[in-house]
């Protein structure tokens, strides 16, 4: 363990010293929040993939599949076609609207295209519940890496975990983040490779994997679907890749490209990060429920815990310590992202739909002193479901994002009939109908058990299509909107 | 004719078939559905000038292909009993891995930067963009 702990602390060290770096390039909130906009390809690509994936691939992923089985993948596998889908659909509009207003948060993208507070402050709200919930999977991650490496208790490793990418938030904004992922991101990407191919050493070859864990658990286990079913793995698959045009933390990286003819590589090198970090899934969660079912480990008290066990058990120490670092900067960089993305909507979006007006450096300031408020906040809902399995709190967070915002954001930019009415219907039903139904969910409600439940599948998808349904329809039954002749520019591109 | 409205409508009858087939609980409905409401709203990213370059077009209907059969494959195959591997996998899952998560990124993410210059954006879209805006940028 003496290995793994010294290359986790160079690793830090080297994540602290870009974070200290971006400290001292941060001056104004355009630094601070969306990267002073001055940003490469590599930057945007790797940081897109870390958004998109981090500690929720690499803890939740293999815990969850060794739960469930294959059919997990559905949850990772959109990464070979979803980063395209965002830059096709979203890319060039969101950098060009970069160039004819002052634009660094999704709310803003929403009030420019509809001219709309009610639409624009229902926006922000969604992104700060789900910001939240997205922080809560990546603190959760944290805790469950750190816990068993220093021997430490779920709840304290959360409040270190917290305590950590706080001090690193305040001090670095998204600059660090972006940094930090591009670090990371590619290491973690090549790593993954190696530890994919250490699974396939001690499971014996994916062959043997597959006849051993159909013969001893069932073979719909290793069957496409695993053990959920075709719906809701279908429903997965469909949320978690045209679901990304919803994704706050993607849109935004849009803002920060400095050459727009450089959107075109980004979903490639993004995509192949992607795919390389869902071999690590595949293999994780699949060698140890091998390893589980033919007597040579316990069963797992908590799924989530498969990935330390590799690592622990099966991997050579020097990549064990390579992937606990790289995990945990990921979750520091994303957290750091997903934190200035929560605290962007506090003390931009919400003043602004107040007509109140403060300086850069005022909301330099109060952007530092929201993300030490939402902090607490993510360790009390971290407290609350972190144990529960943080590939599902991934997903509930990503289904937040995509029910409430994908259509109002995604067709919004692509279709000149969207109407302001339709966008604020669209953003409240996804948000409530999404939240409402997992929350009903978790809390075991009767009528959820009743009504859902039977239907065997996965909430966002659900409201992600009422939410689709919801804007168009509202869209054709109001009048047509007059658009400022800039917005018109945007989408005539 | 335009076209963005024309897909809207697509995507939106996708949508409609998909909530049906969610609540009536029909995987077979679903597969059929989902792909027009991803490849409709893909398409209409993919617009210009109201209408879709050749490689994008080609992009699109590959992908439409590649899951409408994938996962109707994948969903009429028997995955209750063992019968060997494919690749490392069981048949159907070897079409989930080999077909619907590695071809897309042929088909679709490396075309699309392959024909980015001619489909999507190029330095004359940019100098149509300020002509329309009034003003120079630095989109350049």
């Amino acid at each position: 363990m003496s290995t793994v702990i010294t290359i986790i602390v160079i690793y830090m060290l080297i994540v602290l010293a870009i974070g200290f770096w971006a400290m001292k390039q941060t001056k104004n909130s355009s630094d601070f929040f969306v990267a002073g906009k001055q940003l490469g390809i590599i930057a945007v690509a790797m940081a897109s993939f870390s958004a998109a994936i981090s500690g929720y691939v690499f803890v939740g992923g293999p815990g969850l599949e060794y739960k469930l089985g294959i059919g997990t993948l559905w949850m990772t596998f959109p990464t070979s076609i979803s980063f395209t889908m965002a830059w096709l659909i979203l890319g060039k509009k969101m950098r060009f609207l970069a160039e004819t207003r002052d634009c660094m948060t999704v709310s803003d993208a929403i009030y420019a295209r509809y001219q709309s507070k009610g639409a624009s402050f229902l926006s922000a709200i969604a992104s700060l519940v789900g910001l939240v919930l997205y922080l809560a999977t990546q603190i959760s991650a944290f805790a469950f890496i750190l816990s068993p490496i220093f021997g430490l208790s779920f709840k304290a490793s959360v409040l270190i975990g917290m305590g950590v990418v706080l001090v690193y938030s305040v001090a670095g904004g998204m600059l660090a983040g972006v940094y930090t992922d591009v670090f990371q991101g590619s290491l973690m990407a090549v790593a993954s490779l190696f530890v994919f191919g250490y699974t396939l050493l001690h499971g014996g070859g994916m062959a043997n994997m597959t006849a051993t864990l159909a013969n001893k658990v069932s073979p719909e286990f290793v069957g496409p679907f695993g053990l959920v079913g075709p719906s809701l793995a279908i429903g997965w698959f469909f949320c978690l890749s045209i679901g990304i045009v919803g994704q706050p933390q993607i849109a935004h990286k849009f803002y920060m490209i400095k050459d727009v003819k450089k959107l075109k590589w980004g979903p490639a090198l993004a995509g192949l990060a992607g795919m390389l970090g869902g071999l690590l899934w595949l293999g994780v969660g699949l060698v140890i429920r091998y390893k589980v079912e033919i007597g040579e480990l316990a069963a797992l008290e908590n799924s989530d815990y498969a990935i330390s066990i590799f690592l622990n058990t099966y991997s050579p120490k020097i990549l064990a310590g390579i992937i606990y670092a790289g995990i945990i900067s990921a979750v520091m960089s994303t957290a750091d992202s997903f934190i200035n993305l929560a605290s962007a909507s506090i003390v931009r979006d919400m003043p602004k739909l107040f007509d109140k007006h403060i300086s850069s450096e005022e909301e330099l300031k109060y952007g530092r002193l929201a993300v030490v408020l939402l902090s607490i906040l993510t360790v009390i809902v971290s407290f609350i479901f972190g144990t529960k399995g943080i590939a599902i709190l991934g997903a509930f967070g990503w289904g937040t994002f995509a029910a409430a915002l994908a259509p109002a954001l995604g067709i919004g930019l692509n279709w000149k009939r969207g109407t302001k009415e339709g966008a604020f219907w669209s953003i409240l039903i996804g948000l409530v109908l999404n939240v409402g139904l997992e929350v009903s969910k978790r809390l075991g409600m009767s009528f959820y058990q009743d009504i859902f439940a039977p239907l065997k599948i996965y909430n966002g998808t659900l409201t992600l299509v009422i939410s689709i349904i919801v804007y168009i329809v509202v869209s054709y039954m109001t009048s047509e909107p007059e658009l400022d002749h800039d917005m018109r520019a945007v989408m005539d591109s | 004719m335009n076209q963005n409205d024309t897909w809207v409508k697509v995507l939106l009858a996708g949508a409609i078939l998909m909530l049906i087939a969610q609540i009536a609980k029909l995987p077979i409905l679903l597969v059929i559905s989902f792909p027009v409401v991803m490849v409709s709203w893909m398409t209409l990213g993919a617009l210009r000038k109201n209408k879709v370059g050749k490689g994008l077009k080609f992009s699109l209907i590959s992908l439409y292909i590649i899951w409408t059969v994938g996962f109707l494959a994948m969903t009429l195959m028997e995955n209750s009993t063992f019968n060997g591997t494919v690749l490392g996998f069981m048949p159907s899952t070897a079409i989930m891995i080999y077909g619907v998560w590695l071809l897309p990124y042929i088909f679709g993410t490396l075309v699309y930067g392959f024909r980015f210059d001619k489909d999507y954006l190029d330095e004359n879209d940019i100098v149509k963009f300020e002509k329309q805006l009034g003003h120079e940028t630095e989109l350049h």
